[in-house]
């Protein structure tokens, strides 16, 4: 048997890091969150809801529910492009295999802003696209492909993609290839066998992968910010600006705990609604 | 009888290597035939072959007479019941006995009536919703094997389906296999490295080493007359005799032990036991023959009222019906 206690002493480190670095802060901003700000946006202790009820205005409402759709549809765009990748990436061979995960991963080494402005000099108005297409004559006036919805959520998913990929590859190499034979044998067809069997069966990397977009587009801020222009402020660029511009960290804070909650809700409810159709899932 | 499937010189090569040399072998319509040998003789290859899971690198195979051979195989009229079962986890035990029949878009009155007489036929009714992981190895076995008859296969295959079972529990299954497989009258091709296991259910077994059928018959012939040194040696304990250019082999059962001096023209050879190990209703006698370096094993019954010792000198000799000459 293992003994405890040496154990206990190595999660230590980890327990002292999360607690200095996120438990404490986090503490933090829900106390600020409860108190006023001065008029030179330095924070007075003095308890308040007020931060609470300025979020009803419906400006922020609105906020929050682009923020939603964005996060809800760079989600699905991630499942329906990281899977078919992942899925291919897991037929390869081993060696070929660690070549692709190797690919998916190399954008992470490149500084994530630097990406960023990539994609907008790329898109612009007299960006690579633009001026080879009218280069070819194909168009005379530039396409507006920056600067809109389209083009946040060309740049969420284009960020956000390998954290989908990742746990799809990893659910589909543990599935035991023999399920995919033994509904080939009773007669399904390969699309049928990957409805009924592989997919349901790496359900938990889908969520997974889900859970990982979905929490990190609802806070993104610097792809609406670079890519998005001034029309398409998320939440996270509202939240941004409170600490940074308008120095109302209270608000600020406010905003943040707000936030938190909901994705906190939603991803409750996204387990409830996977955990609930995982009985129905086999009744083919 | 009629033949079911026929396998016309296939063969198979994995990265240019060979793995099953071609090969020809008839199957008959409602036999319990068994692909016997040890690990990497080529035998799961061979049923995976036949099941469409691998494409023979030559050669045809036939069911009932149409060419199967480039039909994938959810279109091929067979089943397979699967080494570790294969049940699919996220379903229920009915769930699983039905996917056969939902793919193939039974009426739901069919699948229900098929689904309960199955069910029942397995002694499986009161597990239906229960998953796969809720269940004994026992019980997930029956599930794999109901699954697969539901759909009344023509033909059943079978990869190691007891392999993961203990020895008792295999004991038992073994004999309902063969009982079920005679009450559906659906032809079985199963594949195990058990001999015992092939002794007791098949009608004919085909001895494979190194992707090559050394010798297909029943049981009996077999185990009496083998037909290579492979096959005499893989198949039970054997003595074997090489004599100049002659092997002989002789089970350990026909030898007979007499005292040293007691004179008759049966003795062949002399020896010392070695060693008696203790069977329960037998005892295995180890004799090293004087005449030249090799040890014949001997069996000796419970109450056959003789008590040989290790120490004792002895002479051996056997009947000639009891050899078998093989060719080197």
């Amino acid at each position: 048997m293992l003994n405890k206690k040496p154990v206990k002493l190595l999660a230590l480190p980890a327990i002292v890091w999360m607690g200095a670095l996120f438990v404490l802060p986090m503490l933090l901003i829900a106390a600020l969150s409860f108190l006023k700000r001065g008029t030179y946006g330095q924070v007075v202790y003095e308890f308040t809801l007020n931060n609470y009820i300025r979020i009803w205005d419906p400006l922020y409402g609105q906020i929050f529910w682009d923020t939603l759709v964005v996060a809800v549809l760079t989600t699905l765009l991630s499942i329906l492009s990281g899977y078919p990748l992942a899925y291919y990436i897991s037929r390869l061979e081993p060696s070929k295999q660690k070549i692709w995960l190797l690919l998916v991963m190399i954008p992470f080494w490149i500084n994530f802003l630097v990406r960023s402005y990539a994609w907008v000099i790329i898109l612009r108005s007299q960006g690579v696209i633009n001026t080879m297409l009218q280069s070819m004559g194909i168009i005379s006036e530039p396409l507006p492909l920056l600067y809109n919805s389209g083009s946040v959520l060309l740049g969420m998913v284009y960020t956000l993609v390998p954290f989908m990929v990742l746990p799809i590859y990893v659910s589909l190499e543990q599935m035991d290839r023999r399920k995919l034979e033994a509904a080939y044998d009773l007669g399904a067809t390969p699309w049928k066998a990957f409805w009924h069997v592989t997919l349901p069966m790496t359900k938990t990397g889908v969520v997974t992968g889900s859970i990982l977009v979905f929490v990190s587009s609802i806070g993104m801020f610097v792809v609406p910010d670079v890519m998005g222009g001034a029309k398409s402020a998320l939440i996270g660029n509202v939240i941004q600006n409170q600490f940074l511009s308008a120095r109302d960290w209270p608000f600020g804070s406010a905003l943040s705990i707000v936030l938190m909650l909901l994705s906190m809700l939603l991803i409750l409810l996204y387990f409830r609604a996977t955990k609930a159709s995982e009985s129905k899932e086999g009744a083919v | 009888m009629k033949t079911i499937i026929h396998l016309d010189t296939i063969e198979k090569q994995f990265a240019g290597n060979v793995v099953v040399p071609p090969l020809s072998l008839s199957i008959e319509e409602g036999e319990f035939l068994t692909l016997l040998g040890p690990s990497g003789c080529g035998k799961t290859t061979l049923l995976r072959m036949i099941a469409g899971f691998e494409e023979q690198t030559s050669g045809e195979i036939y069911l009932d007479e149409k060419l199967l051979s480039h039909i994938p195989p959810y279109q091929r009229d067979m089943n397979m019941v699967f080494q570790q079962y294969a049940l699919f986890p996220h379903m229920t035990v009915e769930q699983n006995i039905l996917f056969g029949l939902k793919m193939k878009k039974v009426s739901t009155a069919e699948q229900k009536k098929r689904l309960e007489e199955v069910l029942q036929y397995v002694q499986l009714t009161e597990l239906r919703s229960r998953t796969p992981k809720q269940l004994s190895g026992g019980q997930q076995q029956r599930v794999a094997i109901a699954r697969a008859i539901i759909n009344n296969p023509r033909v059943l295959l079978l990869d190691e389906p007891l392999g993961a079972l203990d020895y008792q529990l295999r004991k038992s299954l073994q004999l309902e296999l063969k009982n079920l497989q005679k009450n559906l009258g659906i032809t079985f091709i199963y594949v195990t490295h058990d001999q015992e296991e092939a002794m007791a259910m098949s009608d004919r077994i085909a001895v494979m080493n190194k992707g090559r059928i050394e010798q297909i018959a029943s049981p009996a012939e077999i185990y009496n007359t083998p037909q290579t040194l492979f096959v005499a040696t893989f198949i039970g304990e054997n003595n074997i005799f090489r004599d100049g250019g002659t092997i002989t082999a002789v089970r350990p059962e026909k030898i007979k032990l007499y005292q040293r001096g007691e004179q008759t023209d049966k003795h062949k050879k002399t020896g010392r036991i070695t060693d008696v190990v203790f069977l329960g209703n037998l005892r295995k006698l180890y004799i090293r023959l004087d005449s030249r370096d090799m040890t014949v094993m001997a069996h000796q019954y419970a109450g056959d009222g003789l008590d040989w010792q290790v120490d004792n000198h002895v002479a051996i000799g056997w009947a000639q019906t009891d050899e078998v000459i093989l060719p080197c």
